[in-house]
């Protein structure tokens, strides 16, 4: 299929009213006569048309099996923070169902998947998406409740070994067309997430966290290997700027992006968010490995609205602002950190540049999490409680290690014991200072612990704590712990493979021979667990977090 | 969980209507509740559960046991969530920048 990009103007509308819930008359001719219904579907539409002009996209689609994907992450409606506004994290609801009812007409067999690593099957009810599932009477798949398949991606750098659901293997085997639904907005961990960075949502939560380091780029464009979106739409309608997935801010973009090659539209939009791309390493790996495409063609008017950068660092001056008591302590001995050969010469930048070696690890799960403390109603209370937050094994200088403050000044770990403040250390490279914390939290790039401990920590209550919500989180808990454990009980399958993720390592497979060096992917089935398996891939099933208490 | 509380002391109240009548004799409380939630239903939780969504027998079945509990948050919903054309407006107000 010709590779091709669109981008379609909305109406200059008030796009405000439901863009993260959908109403309480969907589904009827009220919500059909809404003046923005049918501006976001007239856009939709226009825009998926002028692909099919330029691509012919709609032939392959025709009576084709579609799997379609949202990028789905918290919803919270502006009740859970202190903003006066929705949050846009998660892809317009209205704007998903116009893409749904599109397709409609080329295809039924249409099933929405998505996995948002916490509680999909309670966002999902709280966006709508459950209400558009009953509308259309098709299926709503929960990645993390299915069935894992084992495969070997033998070209991959990073991700040579994944586990994705039953759902994601008929479309690594074509028997089912992928598109790829995100929202227009920034990541903290890779800059920007669009839309083949959406398939993050595919991967169970143990496996999502292998490589949630410093490779993450690396480990996302490796998917690209299995499966590539064969459309993707994004909600570019109001994006969303900031520390996602901490709450995030809104920002007004009225634009529709269509494309049939899922790197050429993310590169797009990435230059129409005010970003540049060659610095965006999502992108550049993903056109290293060549799934990008040089003869695209783009249509329409490339407008840049800028968007506020994400901030993956807690030395920068709004970090320091709004949590004047936090600090970090940080030393690396990575390759990618700057080696300190004189303690006197660390400066603030220098001290900045340790704490990039690891980033899309610990550093950007820390300022996420915070980000989601700011805006809670308990930052009011918590503002200025005082915290050390000591990440990395330290830096070697003569033999040994130091950990540097913000202003550049060194602390042994003797030292940093001494410190008279509740000590959190993050990631098991952070060993070495283990004993001097408080509380420790294992893992490399482990995030919900993370966040669990951090707020725990900080004696702050997390975001979206909209008590309205919390029976219905509390039930979608319980219901994916319970729908996990029947499956590996009663089938003997498993959801999640074991979780190994204790090192940046790269996790290795078998050596194979040179004709299967070749593929893209190899096929690994798993075989059904025996009864003491079960019981071992019970443990891997968390109600939580892995290592909470 | 607001909601769930208001059900919770609903149920509450009910319970203690039984409880005065089958203990006590004492039945106006319990005429009182039922006359309310009664007239609820007949003038206003029906059509507000109708409007919603919900169907009729579910509509008479929660206003009668929850009364205005059930019936009020979906009023407020709908009000909050029925739009005119002016609504969708754009105004120079609805600009948004985030909290630094």
């Amino acid at each position: 299929m010709k590779s091709a990009v669109v981008i379609t103007e909305a109406p200059a509308l008030n796009y405000f009213h439901n863009y993260v819930q959908l109403p309480f008359d969907y589904g009827r001719p009220s919500y059909f006569a809404r003046k923005d219904i049918k501006a976001i579907r007239d856009t939709v539409y226009k825009s998926l048309d002028d692909l099919d002009e330029k691509t012919g996209w709609k032939s392959t689609f025709k009576g084709r099996k579609v799997l379609i994907k949202p990028n789905l992450v918290f919803v919270t409606p502006k009740t859970s923070y202190r903003y006066d506004y929705d949050i846009p994290q998660t892809t317009d609801p209205r704007v998903f169902e116009a893409v749904i009812s599109y397709l409609k007409d080329l295809t039924d067999d249409i099933v929405i998947g998505e996995g948002s690593g916490l509680v999909t099957w309670t966002y999902a009810k709280m966006a709508g998406y459950d209400r558009i599932a009953e509308f259309y009477r098709i299926p709503l798949v929960y990645f993390e409740e299915q069935a894992i398949d084992r495969y070997f991606a033998p070209k991959a750098e990073v991700g040579k070994e994944v586990f994705v659901p039953k759902s994601i293997s008929e479309v690594i085997r074509g028997e089912r067309l992928y598109v790829s639904c995100p929202k227009m907005k920034t990541n903290i961990y890779t800059g920007v997430t669009l839309g083949f960075k959406n398939a993050m949502g595919t991967l169970s939560c143990n496996m999502r966290y292998r490589n949630h380091t410093w490779q993450i780029d690396k480990k996302l464009t490796d998917l690209l290997y299995l499966f590539k979106p064969d459309l993707t739409v994004v909600d570019g309608l109001i994006g969303g700027e900031g520390n996602t997935p901490g709450p995030n801010f809104p920002v007004i973009v009225d634009k529709i992006i269509t494309g049939t090659n899922s790197v050429e539209v993310d590169r797009v939009v990435t230059e129409m968010m005010g970003f540049d791309t060659t610095k965006n390493k999502l992108l550049v790996e993903a056109t290293a490995k060549g799934f990008g495409d040089t003869n695209v063609e783009v249509y329409g008017n490339r407008t840049v609205t800028p968007f506020m950068k994400p901030e993956p660092t807690l030395l920068s001056d709004r970090f320091k602002n709004n949590w004047p008591n936090v600090k970090l302590y940080v030393g690396h001995q990575n390759s990618r950190a700057p080696q300190i050969t004189n303690l006197n010469s660390v400066t603030p930048e220098v001290v900045k540049e340790i704490e990039a070696s690891c980033a899309g690890g610990c550093i950007a799960s820390i300022g996420t999490t915070m980000e989601v403390l700011f805006a809670s109603y308990s930052y009011y209370f918590n503002k200025k409680r005082k915290l050390s937050i000591i990440v990395g094994p330290g830096s070697i200088v003569n033999g040994v290690s130091y950990w540097f403050d913000e202003n550049g000044k060194a602390y042994t770990v003797e030292e940093l014991g001494n410190i008279k403040t509740f000590k959190i250390g993050v990631g098991e490279c952070t060993s070495p200072a283990k004993d001097v914390c408080t509380t420790f939290v294992r893992g490399c790039g482990e995030v919900n612990n993370l966040a669990i401990r951090l707020a725990l920590s900080m004696l702050g209550i997390p975001g979206q704590f909209d008590p309205k919500y919390v029976p219905l989180i509390t039930a979608g808990l319980v219901r994916k712990y319970c729908v996990k454990s029947w499956r590996v009980i009663k089938d003997g399958e498993s959801t999640e493979p074991v979780f190994d993720a204790f090192s940046d390592k790269i996790f290795p497979i078998p050596e194979l021979s040179k004709e299967d060096m070749k593929k893209d992917w190899i096929y690994v089935p798993i075989p059904k667990l025996s009864i003491s398996e079960r019981a071992e891939a019970l443990k891997s099933i968390r109600f939580l977090a892995n290592f909470l208490f | 969980m607001k909601q769930l509380f208001d059900f919770a002391v609903t149920i509450i109240l009910w319970i203690v209507c039984f409880y005065l009548w089958i203990t006590k004799k004492f039945t106006y409380l319990l005429y009182a509740l039922v006359g309310c939630h009664l007239f609820e239903t007949v003038f206003i939780g029906v059509k507000t559960g109708l409007k919603y969504g919900k169907n009729l027998y579910y509509s008479i079945f929660m206003t009668m046991i929850f009364g205005f509990t059930w019936w009020l948050p979906l009023r407020k919903q709908i009000k909050a969530e029925t739009f005119t054309d002016d609504d969708f407006i754009r105004r120079d107000t609805d600009y948004v920048k985030g909290a630094n």
